[in-house]
């Protein structure tokens, strides 16, 4: 292989990896502090997809910084809303923790089917610019600009995450609560507001990353929210769901594994390629339950 | 008579919780039965087979406290074992046209087939177990979901065994209402034996303080195995009764969906007992027809131009969240349904007292 083939195909991992990368960091913010595996999340980027649909089908030609904006704002709105009226109530009633996950299972449901009986079972297509769609040639490197803009978004979405939990008092409290959600409160920080906020950044994230991914696929359809849970699942799975350094570890792993994979697998094997991926988040699990990447704490023992 | 009865309770402490589930399931059956209606019909099989689905993933989620995404895999490599062992193989040379050796040969009756579809799955299971029962809280939760999703993967690719994503079509309907009654009934009182069986007491004593389970000597992977086992072949039993009411299967109906709605009828129960797993089934199979059959009334109408259709799902999941809300330990509280106060005092007076 040469190396321009390789860099190309770095390239395109590196911007896969930072969607992924993405994706998992608005899980495992929600778990670190909830205990949950949030299901509805793939619902958030859903939504965010079809607001940009709707944008655009209101009015043509808006500009497109403010189409992709619009996405994140509904991503965050769905993701406050469904915290005020579903999970907090639940949270309220002081059930078993295994209630905040059907929540998440039906709350997922209500949105998908709420989509599909409003707007439609069938797919929707999403209008890019035509700069998105570009090939770039750097000398004997041909990138997509997709790629560059994939890589960009989600370094600077990474860095302002990073600047957000370090520097801000939200940031410290939110990381405070991962570590430990009872000592956090005792020490006069609302709970509500803490997983609120937690909320609202796993929703801005998910409207992010659904700008990016709905332009790798240019189309949106009501269960198109399973692809993206399973892939933050196996990240933060395998990264480490104590850590939040895990989630960007596994986002990028899994991204290399996608294009790697392609490359390696022979055709025949290539329809087996999520029973491989799965099969690598068991052994991951197997040998190294806190993943790659452990938190400072071990604290669920069962 | 009743004394009889009062003995049998004393020495079976459960099968007063049993009957309870027991009787009222039967009743309904017969009368339905009576009346013959082909849809009630219909909605009383899926739930009987429900029922052995979710007292099944009970006997495992239940017992160890460890939360199972990956049963309907068990469900659906029943099935298609099922289908394997049982359909003629005039109509496997149609469906199958792939398929070489003693398996395009073979022709089950109904119950060894189902019953051998799920052994074959419980060794399945058993060997996937084993590794996997090392693992505790959401790490376990998660390894079992990545199996559903595998499980999935290889069923949709095996396209000799299963016709990939077609449907697989052309199997006789053999779960009739009575036989339905039967596994379900069946898997009740399973449910009940394993409970209070030595390694259901283990296990649960494992659920509530695995420390101090592991120090009083029992070995957690090892029962948690056992119920894994046990539990998979029950549920690929139900599998293999869901082919056969269906009549058609696809990898498609036994993924997530199902998934999801299995576990939400035992949470909705309450996870802790047998009879919160069939109050769950029963009330989430009660509100679903319900809401169905109010959409079917409400889209005649066409209220305000818009058709109702496939609101049942919406409704559904906020009456789910409301139940959590509401009852947040499931339906039984955690406990088991017991018999009116009056009637076991009744029972009681005429126990012999040595039976203690």
């Amino acid at each position: 292989m040469e190396w321009a083939d390789f860099a190309e195909l770095l390239i395109a991992a590196v911007s896969l990896g930072s969607i992924y990368a993405l994706m998992a960091l608005g899980l495992v913010l929600v778990f670190g502090i909830l205990r949950l595996i949030n299901f509805a999340y793939g619902e958030f980027i859903m939504i965010g997809g079809y607001a940009m649909w709707w944008l655009q089908r209101l009015e043509f030609g808006i500009p497109w910084g403010f189409v992709a904006l619009f996405a994140v704002v509904v991503a965050i709105v769905t993701a406050l809303a469904l915290e005020r009226v579903a999970f907090r109530q639940v949270r309220a009633s002081h059930g078993p923790p295994i209630n905040l996950l059907l929540t998440s299972f039906a709350c997922s449901a209500v949105l998908q089917s709420l989509v599909m009986v409003l707007i439609s079972p069938r797919s929707k297509g999403i209008l890019y610019p035509p700069l998105v769609s570009a090939d770039l040639t750097l000398g004997p490197l041909r990138i997509a600009a997709f790629d560059i803009m994939a890589i960009i978004v989600g370094g600077i979405s990474l860095v302002g995450l990073t600047i957000l939990l370090r520097k801000t008092f939200l940031g410290i409290c939110l990381r405070a609560a991962a570590d430990d959600f009872t000592m956090t409160r005792l020490l006069g920080v609302q709970a509500d507001r803490v997983i609120a906020a937690a909320f609202a950044i796993s929703g801005a994230l998910a409207g992010i990353s659904s700008v990016l991914y709905f332009a790798r696929i240019g189309l949106v359809k009501p269960d198109i929210g399973l692809g993206p849970v399973i892939i933050a699942f196996f990240a933060t799975v395998v990264g480490g769901i104590e850590s939040l350094a895990g989630a960007v570890v596994g986002g990028f792993l899994l991204g290399f594994l996608t294009v790697g994979l392609q490359v390696v697998l022979p055709t025949s094997l290539l329809a087996y390629r999520d029973a491989f991926t799965f099969l690598i988040v068991i052994i991951v699990l197997l040998v190294r339950p806190q993943g790659l990447v452990p938190g400072r704490h071990i604290r669920e023992v069962r | 008579m009743n004394s009889r009865v009062a003995q049998l309770l004393g020495r079976l402490p459960w099968a007063e919780n049993a009957l309870m589930l027991i009787v009222p399931l039967l009743a309904v059956a017969v009368a339905i039965d009576l009346y013959d209606n082909l849809m009630l019909k219909r909605i009383l099989i899926g739930m009987f087979i429900n029922l052995v689905l979710v007292v099944g993933l009970q006997l495992f989620t239940g017992n160890s406290g460890l939360v199972s995404f990956g049963h309907i895999s068990f469900m659906a490599i029943g099935a298609y074992a099922s289908v394997l062992l049982i359909m003629s193989p005039a109509k496997k040379v149609y469906t199958l046209p792939d398929l070489t050796g003693p398996l395009s040969q073979i022709e089950m009756p109904f119950i060894p087939g189902i019953l051998l579809a799920a052994a074959f799955t419980a060794v399945i299971a058993a060997f996937i177990g084993w590794p996997l029962m090392r693992l505790s809280g959401s790490a376990a939760t998660m390894a079992t979901f990545a199996l559903l999703i595998i499980t999935h993967v290889i069923l949709i690719n095996a396209a000799t065994y299963t016709r990939g994503t077609r449907t697989m079509y052309g199997l006789e309907n053999y779960t009739t209402l009575w036989m339905s009654a039967f596994w379900a009934v069946l898997i009740i009182i399973t449910g009940f034996v394993f409970r209070e069986s030595r390694v259901g007491l283990m296990l649960r004593a494992s659920r509530e303080q695995q420390e101090a389970a592991s120090v009083m000597g029992v070995n957690i992977v090892i029962v948690r195995w056992v119920a894994w086992v046990v539990s998979a072949f029950i549920c690929a039993l139900g599998g293999a009764l869901w082919a056969h009411f269906m009549m058609v299967i696809s990898p498609y109906t036994m993924y997530m969906h199902t998934t999801f709605l299995t576990v939400a009828m035992l949470i909705v129960g309450g996870t802790g007992s047998v009879s919160g797993a069939v109050a769950g089934t029963i009330a989430i199979t009660g509100l679903f027809e319900a809401l169905r059959a109010m959409e079917i009334r409400i889209s005649a109408f066409r209220i305000a131009g818009q058709t109702a259709a496939g609101f049942t799902e919406v409704w559904l999941g906020v009456a789910m969240i409301l139940l959590v809300v509401l009852r947040p330990m499931g339906l039984t509280m955690g406990q088991e349904i017991r018999l009116p106060a009056r009637l076991r005092g009744r029972l009681e007076a005429r126990t012999p007292k040595s039976e203690g």
